[in-house]
């Protein structure tokens, strides 16, 4: 953890911090945030702007203000964005979290051990932990919560696990069998696949399992009132000792960002989290309040479907990428000075961000963009069936947020001046993914990457295999480097087979990119302690990586 | 949705109540007195007072603004000037820019058309199924009354505010939906003041009189019942286009009105919302326009309304 | 009793025929619910897909399926949610107190402002007071409530932090705190209403006032006060009475953006989040809510309005 010199105002009496969810490389991003926070006073990417921290005391009540409810919180049913996440760290404990050098550390589990090909992880659990209804947790419990729950018909969990059987070697100890190598199966274990929840409750409960969440965490479910409220309380035989240290937690959903802002300022709320850059920029000024940022490899991005006239053929889609000056897309969205321009998936703060791939992306060149369409447009033989000459249009969709329509109409206007006319269409986050997945589209505005580990991340966007290729964007060498991603744990074999994969993606123009995802939590200056989790064995956390912490760590002074 | 189901209660205020053929005492003893027919009326256009023509001046202006807009001599409504974002009022932007550094004159004077439109075909809509149909089982009445008047009752308990989102949800946001769906689902109230009026005027002397003289029915029903009709109808529907330039605002808040970037008021008000603090004038302009039409549709159709009251009148 | 015998049929057959269109309506939408049960990755798996259909009998024919619908609702089961398992009754449950505490607290503050108002705008028809008054109403008609909200938020919560700007407390849970998370989203639907009430009440105590009896409690030397409010707002408030009445209706409808802008757990919200979900089974539900609630407010005051006004029963005597 890196700590960066900065101007603003109000340093001197503030520790600044800039948090880095994984190793910081320090030519490639530190030099470059301080030339640019000189010119303003702002810092580019990601800063902490936090009060004296002091000593952990116990008690009190915090409320949390989060951007979305969540469908329903038993982990194979559940879908959990990051707010849901947030909240099931409050009630379940991972098996396995992420340390601040972005490696998967085992959090609930004591111990995991991949054999020698990968295809076989062993788990070991810690002895003497029970849920909240006194189950005990071990091995015939994460047997039953995997082949009942999480592998079961329509579980959310199933098509992920369908490769994967789970053996029960002793009390404490499973092992994860896997039909492929998987260098990256750990990370799995860090989401709601390795939240173990209470065999015992669960079957109890029935359908109405999901509104009754039993875990391990720090906190006890007390109730919840869809789209209102979930009240946790003190879980006073957590068996981590001296945790937590809050009594209760109330978590409120509240969509609208503005009315969410509202409530931080005027304390209704104690602590908000947001994924939208304009929204981290107001919490930064705010008055009394700390707010801790990251930047996620998760990135807002352009999909074209690359299987549809004209997207299909490469000359658009550079022309498209050409045509855009990210300052400006980020600008109106309020990010210019937090976050940075983007070109690939990862993002400046992470081990795999390649500067080749970064040095490569094409550049905001209306001039080049104008040409390349028009040697499209002139072209007999054009893709799209239509004359030579006429001008190239397609349809772009977007969610009706208000920040997302003001973006979708920059775009529009970008294409518009390299002679693309594009129809513009608000369409539903449920019919915008449905879409997504069944190719009905021919550009969409969408987020990619995962916050996780580069093989799943990618797997997903560009394997020839995966049903969540949206772009349809396929390339047999990539296919190649994933499978060498699968079988390697060597890190500097991955970033080369990475950037081999980001090279040959960002060649062909599947997607264009405008600017990571600021996750931020503000926080009243009462509430402390959101970055200090460790791990049991003391290991340093990844503080509030994609807006969420964990909450036994968390104390209140209001 | 706010304006949906409040369009009945514009209706009950119109007739009265509008639940059944009984209207009760109008609004404005003086106005009872005065309105006796189509004659009345036109006696009583010259006392209207300076705020209704003020009223009037800025209705025929926005129906200026949406059918002129583009040959006006404003800058371009829908492209962006990053540089100018959420600028306040200046020689360039005499009402500001909005987020995307947008003239905001320009734009609420294009958005106009939407307002125009969405309003006048809606209504229109309403206005001449509703009030055809209306009349005609007024004046008829018998069995066919009582099974129209029944198929209307079944279309007005049809939860409307789910019908327009799915349609709006289906088959996506084009003006012409909204326009068509507003008035279909406003079809039972202009059907319910219609006929309400019809009873009422075909009970009056100059009906009864016909009646006597052995006037035709079709005579009677064309001659004297439809020209004593029409006015307090469209006194009404002036009302409900008001309600129907709010509607479009709560559908763009909820982000189902027409697709950008063609302006419309609703559209800018919700885009205007994360900006309330820093800059108040991308809120305040359209939301101005809003008011003033809004207020003014219900002042002039109120106005209107009590010149060619029927009710109570003849009987 | 006659009312209800001839009007039970037809309210009956008109939920059948709301509930069949609506059913239509949603099976337009986009969307495989399977899909949405499942989730992006989950939907990867073309049995796991199969399945869920299966399971809810999607491929069945329409006719089917709405009869089969319409037996589980007829026995009270609207369903599971497609989206988060609950059930449809009891999310139902679960809103509708919401949105009708806010309808009914919008409707008091409502009738308690325009009462007084209305009775002195009436009684000094043509005055400053009523000039004033009727202006006012005018102009508060034209401010639509989701205008009303943002205003009251950013006064109400944001520059004088009187009052939470969102969020919800059961009236079981804290009376007072509820009434603190109640007052504002009330009060943005309640000065529309209250607009339209005081003209309506206005109009019809004008009229009162000239009657007969008024002018002969006058002469009589009855105290202004107690003419006003004991001999002329009882016939005075009739249509008032009845509009308010058929305001219940409207409530559900009326609620929808400001549950969205002050972020309560109400139904109205609870449908836009379902259809916008594509939750079609949520939205079959709460549309036969809808409906049958419009049909019943709308017979009851019906009835009300036949068994209260003689001059109504003497009417439709005369006309049917």
């Amino acid at each position: 953890m890196g700590s960066v010199p900065t101007r603003r105002p109000r340093a001197s009496r503030r520790l600044l911090w800039t948090l880095v969810a994984a190793g910081l490389i320090a030519a490639g991003c530190g030099g470059g945030d301080d030339d640019e926070a000189g010119s303003d006073g702002e810092t580019t990417g990601a800063t902490s702007d936090i009060s004296e921290q002091g000593e952990p005391v116990a008690g009190g009540s915090i409320t949390v203000g989060l951007e979305a409810e969540t469908n329903n919180w038993l982990p194979g049913t559940g879908q959990f964005s990051n707010a849901g996440t947030s909240v099931a760290f409050a009630i379940y404990d991972p098996l396995m979290r992420r340390d601040a050098n972005g490696e998967m550390q085992p959090y609930l589990a004591e111990s995991i051990e991949p054999n020698a090909d990968l295809t076989e992880w062993t788990l070991k659990l810690r002895p003497d932990i029970t849920f909240h209804d006194d189950t005990p947790l071990n091995a015939q419990a994460l047997k039953t919560i995997f082949d009942d729950y999480l592998k079961a018909d329509g579980a959310v969990t199933a098509a992920n696990l369908a490769e994967v059987e789970m053996v029960i070697v002793d009390d404490l100890t499973v092992t994860y069998q896997l039909s492929e190598p998987n260098s990256a199966f750990a990370d799995e274990l860090g989401l709601a696949i390795g939240w173990p929840f209470s065999p015992t409750a669960a079957a109890a409960a029935g359908d109405d399992a999901g509104s009754r969440p039993v875990g391990t965490g720090p906190f006890v479910f007390d109730s919840w009132e869809r789209d209102n409220r979930l009240i946790v309380k003190k879980n006073p035989n957590y068996w981590q000792e001296g945790l937590p240290y809050l009594d209760e937690i109330v978590f409120r959903p509240i969509p609208d960002e503005d009315t969410r802002i509202s409530s931080l300022e005027t304390g209704d709320i104690d602590v908000l989290q947001t994924l939208r850059q304009s929204s981290g920029v107001r919490v930064r000024d705010l008055e009394g309040v700390d707010s801790y940022e990251q930047l996620g490899n998760i990135t807002g991005v352009n999909i074209f479907n690359t299987t549809v006239p004209p997207l299909d053929d490469v000359r658009v889609r550079e022309a498209l990428a050409r045509a855009v000056d990210q300052a400006q897309i980020i600008e109106i969205q309020g990010g210019t000075g937090v976050v940075p321009p983007s070109t690939q998936v990862f993002s400046e703060d992470d081990p795999y961000y390649s500067e080749a791939v970064a040095d490569a992306w094409a550049t905001y060149d209306p001039e080049a963009a104008t040409e390349l369409l028009d040697e499209y447009i002139n072209d007999p033989a054009r893709s799209d069936g239509k004359a030579a000459g006429e001008p190239v249009t397609f349809r772009y969709d977007c969610p009706p947020d208000p920040s997302l329509v003001d973006m979708a109409q920059l775009y529009q206007s970008f294409w518009g001046e390299i002679g693309a006319e594009v129809e513009l269409r608000q369409v539903e986050q449920a019919t915008h993914i449905d879409e997504a997945i069944s190719g009905d589209y021919e550009a969409k505005c969408f987020r990619a990457g995962l916050d996780r580990d580069p093989l799943p991340t990618l797997e997903q966007a560009f394997s020839s295999t995966s049903g969540l290729n949206f772009t349809r964007f396929t390339d047999p060498a990539i296919d190649e480097n994933l499978d060498a991603l699968g079988t390697s744990t060597d890190i500097d074999e991955r970033k080369a087979l990475v950037e081999e994969i980001s090279t040959i993606v960002n060649d062909g123009f599947p997607m264009t990119y405008h600017g990571s995802t600021l996750s931020v939590l503000g926080t009243q200056e009462t509430v402390k302690g959101l970055a200090a989790w460790t791990f049991p064995e003391g290991a340093e956390g990844s503080g509030t990586s994609g807006a969420t912490t964990m909450w036994g760590f968390v104390w209140t002074t209001g | 949705m706010a304006a949906l189901q409040p369009l009945d209660d514009a209706a009950d205020r119109v007739v009265g109540l509008g639940v059944d053929d009984q209207p009760l005492a109008d609004t404005d003893a003086v106005s009872v007195a005065a309105a006796t027919g189509r004659r009345g009326a036109r006696g009583r256009r010259g006392r209207k007072g300076a705020a209704f023509w003020l009223a009037v001046g800025w209705l025929v202006l926005v129906a200026f603004c949406g059918i002129a807009a583009t040959w006006l001599p404003l800058q371009d409504p829908n492209t962006p000037n990053v540089i100018a974002r959420l600028d306040g009022p200046n020689p360039d932007n005499l009402l500001g820019a909005d987020a995307l550094g947008r003239d905001q004159l320009s734009r609420i004077v294009h958005a106009a058309r939407v307002s125009v439109v969405v309003s006048v075909s809606a209504v229109g809509i309403g206005m001449v199924v509703g009030g055809v149909i209306g009349t005609a089982v007024g004046y008829v009445r018998g069995r066919t009354e009582t099974t129209v008047m029944a198929a209307v009752d079944v279309l007005a308990a049809f939860p409307g505010l789910v019908l327009l989102l799915v349609l709006l949800a289906y088959v996506g946001r084009s003006l012409t939906i909204i326009s068509l769906v507003i008035g279909f689902l406003s079809i039972p109230i202009y059907t319910r003041v219609a006929r309400a009026n019809t009873l009422a005027v075909a009970q009056r002397e100059f009906v009864h009189a016909a009646h006597t003289m052995g006037a035709r029915r079709s005579r009677i029903l064309f001659r004297e019942i439809i020209p004593n009709v029409v006015p307090p109808v469209a006194a009404f529907a002036l009302v409900a286009m008001g309600l129907v330039i709010v509607l479009e605002g709560s559908l763009a808040l909820l982000g189902l009105s027409i697709e950008p970037p063609d302006p419309t008021w609703g559209g800018m008000i919700a885009a205007s919302k994360p900006h309330l603090d820093e800059a108040p004038h991308t809120a305040l302009v359209p939301s101005a326009a809003m008011f003033l039409t809004v207020l003014s549709l219900n002042f002039v159709g109120d106005t209107l309304r009590r010149s060619f009251d029927v009710k109570d009148s003849g009987l | 009793m006659r009312q209800l015998l001839i009007r039970l049929p037809m309210m009956v057959a008109t939920l059948l025929v709301v509930s069949f269109l609506t059913f239509l309506l949603t099976t337009l939408l986009k969307g495989d619910p399977a899909v949405l049960i499942l989730g992006p990755e989950g939907a990867q798996d073309p049995q796991a897909v199969a399945a869920v259909r299966e399971d809810l009998r999607l491929d069945d024919p329409l006719p089917t399926r709405y009869v089969a619908w319409l037996g589980d609702a007829v026995s009270g089961d609207l369903g599971r949610s497609y989206r988060t398992g609950q059930s449809v009754t009891e999310a139902i449950g679960e809103r509708l107190p919401v949105t009708l505490e806010i309808g009914v607290l919008a409707i008091t503050i409502a009738l308690a402002a325009s009462i007084p108002l209305g009775t002195l705008s009436a009684f000094r028809a043509g005055g400053a007071a009523d000039r004033v008054i009727t202006g006012t109403s005018f102009g508060l008609l034209a401010v639509p409530s989701f205008m009303m909200a943002i205003l009251l938020i950013w006064i109400l919560a944001e520059w004088l932090g009187w009052l939470p700007a969102t969020g919800w407390v059961r009236l079981t849970d804290d009376p007072v705190e509820n009434l603190r998370t109640a007052i504002m989203p009330a009060l943005a639907l309640a000065i529309g209403e209250c607009a339209v009430y005081t003209r309506l009440l206005r109009a019809d105590m004008i009229t009162t006032l000239q009657q007969d009896s008024i002018t002969m409690a006058r002469a009589k030397g009855i105290p202004t006060r107690r003419i006003l409010f004991r001999h002329a707002l009882r016939p005075s408030s009739f249509s008032l009475m009845t509009v308010v009445g058929l305001q219940v209706g409207a409530i559900i409808g009326g609620a929808v953006i400001v549950e969205q802008l002050f972020a309560l757990p109400g139904i109205g919200r609870l449908l836009v989040d379902s259809i916008l979900q594509r939750d079609l089974i949520m939205v079959q539900g709460v549309a036969l809510v809808i409906a049958i609630s419009f049909v019943v407010i709308n017979f009851i005051v019906d009835l009300l309005y036949t068994v209260l006004d003689p001059r109504i029963r003497h009417g439709r005597a005369a006309t049917a």
